[in-house]
């Protein structure tokens, strides 16, 4: 569509012939314009399907309904204290370092986990803080950017410290 | 345009204060124009006060971020329409697992007798064509479909839609060239117009 014609889209479809000449000598000229604003034209006319014609009235106790709806949805006192120190949390802590925490918690918690079942299934199978460690490892190096040395070390030692709780046998 | 002292932008504000009587006031205000707006989308009386009462509970719970950049009736306009959209978008699949537990004949007679014993074909003329319209608004995004509507349906002007959005004429132009322009596009993927056959 041409610019002339779509500078006066709006006054070509509502027929106002406040389009100008301009346009309108266009249109006799430019067949692709023409087609193109005679589909949007016919599309328009499809728009009062949409109006509403036979107006229902709200029932006079719809207002208090509304009213008993929102009181029901809202949250509790305790909900909402959760829910605003959840908003605080989230903008202070949501940086990479978090998730790369997040991530090295989660693994921890795998690692735990699966130390602990293996403990319990029979007795201690092999999985060495050794081998758990070599696992942290790896997934440090996946991490693209570098945590900082401290956080890092602090990790390892609540690790460990976990480690310790688990697996009787493992000794540092 | 100062949406903040119209009263409309006076209610909102003390609902933000935690005023719950205005906000009952802001529900008298448009509720009328809240129910036309679903009735002429879904067309199921029975259905009309349940999505008036969620579009006002959205409301309600997103007015906190409501910024008076442009006025109440437009963010309500759009958040209603959504509504209605996520309606037809249930009932749909509704229907499609309600079918699915029929047999093809059963179908059949189900869809023949749901909307009135004796089908009247212009009244079909009209369903088929908004059915149609509101599959090409689909195209579109919630902005697109809101100024489309404010200005084809509701009947305002571009200068007015300026004034109740915040923008300014040239930019409602745009967009609604634009989404006109996707309309067509869509239009021409669903085949051809029922209006060529209607009319
Ligand atoms: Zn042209």
């Amino acid at each position: 569509m041409h610019a002339v014609i779509e500078e006066n889209l709006e006054e070509l479809l509502d027929n106002t012939n406040a389009s100008g000449r301009a346009a309108l000598d266009h249109l006799v000229s430019c067949k692709e314009c023409a087609m193109e604003l005679e589909r949007m034209k016919q599309i328009a006319h499809l728009f009062p399907t949409l109006r509403s014609e036979h107006a229902i009235e709200p029932a006079a106790s719809f207002t208090a309904r509304v009213m008993t709806l929102i009181e029901h949805r809202r949250p509790s006192f305790w909900e909402s204290i959760f829910e605003a120190t959840l908003e605080t949390t989230l903008e202070t802590t949501m940086t990479p370092a978090f998730f790369r925490r997040v991530a090295f918690a989660s693994l921890l918690v795998l690692a735990t986990l699966g130390g602990y079942m293996a403990v319990t299934d029979s007795e201690f199978r092999g999985v060495t803080p050794e081998l758990i460690l070599a696992a942290e490892r790896n997934s440090a190096a996946d991490r693209n950017a570098p945590d900082s040395e401290d956080a890092r070390n602090q990790d390892r030692a609540l690790f460990m410290t976990e480690l310790r709780n688990y697996l009787p046998d493992a000794t540092e | 345009m100062d949406y903040e002292n119209t009263q409309d932008g006076a209610l909102v504000r003390r609902v933000q204060a935690g005023d719950q009587a205005a906000f009952s006031d802001l529900v008298e205000r448009h509720k009328s124009k809240v129910f036309s707006i679903i009735h002429g989308i879904v067309r199921q009386r029975n259905d009309v006060e349940d999505i008036a009462q969620q579009v006002f509970a959205k409301v309600y719970f997103s007015l906190k971020n409501f910024d008076f950049r442009s006025s109440l009736i437009t963010w309500i306009y759009k958040i209603t329409v959504n509504e209605c959209y996520d309606y037809l978008r249930k009932r749909k699949v509704r229907k499609l697992v309600y079918e699915s537990d029929l047999s093809e004949d059963e179908v059949r007679r189900v869809e023949n007798t749901e909307p009135s014993p004796e089908r009247n074909p212009l009244i079909d003329a009209v369903l088929a064509k908004r059915d149609y319209l509101l599959k090409l608004l689909s195209r579109v995004s919630e902005e697109e479909r809101m100024l489309l509507m404010m200005k084809e349906v509701e009947g305002h002007s571009v200068e007015e839609l300026a004034e109740m959005t915040g923008m300014n004429e040239n930019t409602i132009k745009v967009k609604l060239f634009r989404a006109r322009q996707k309309l067509v596009k869509a239009s021409q993927r669903l085949d051809r117009l029922p209006t060529a056959a209607a009319n």
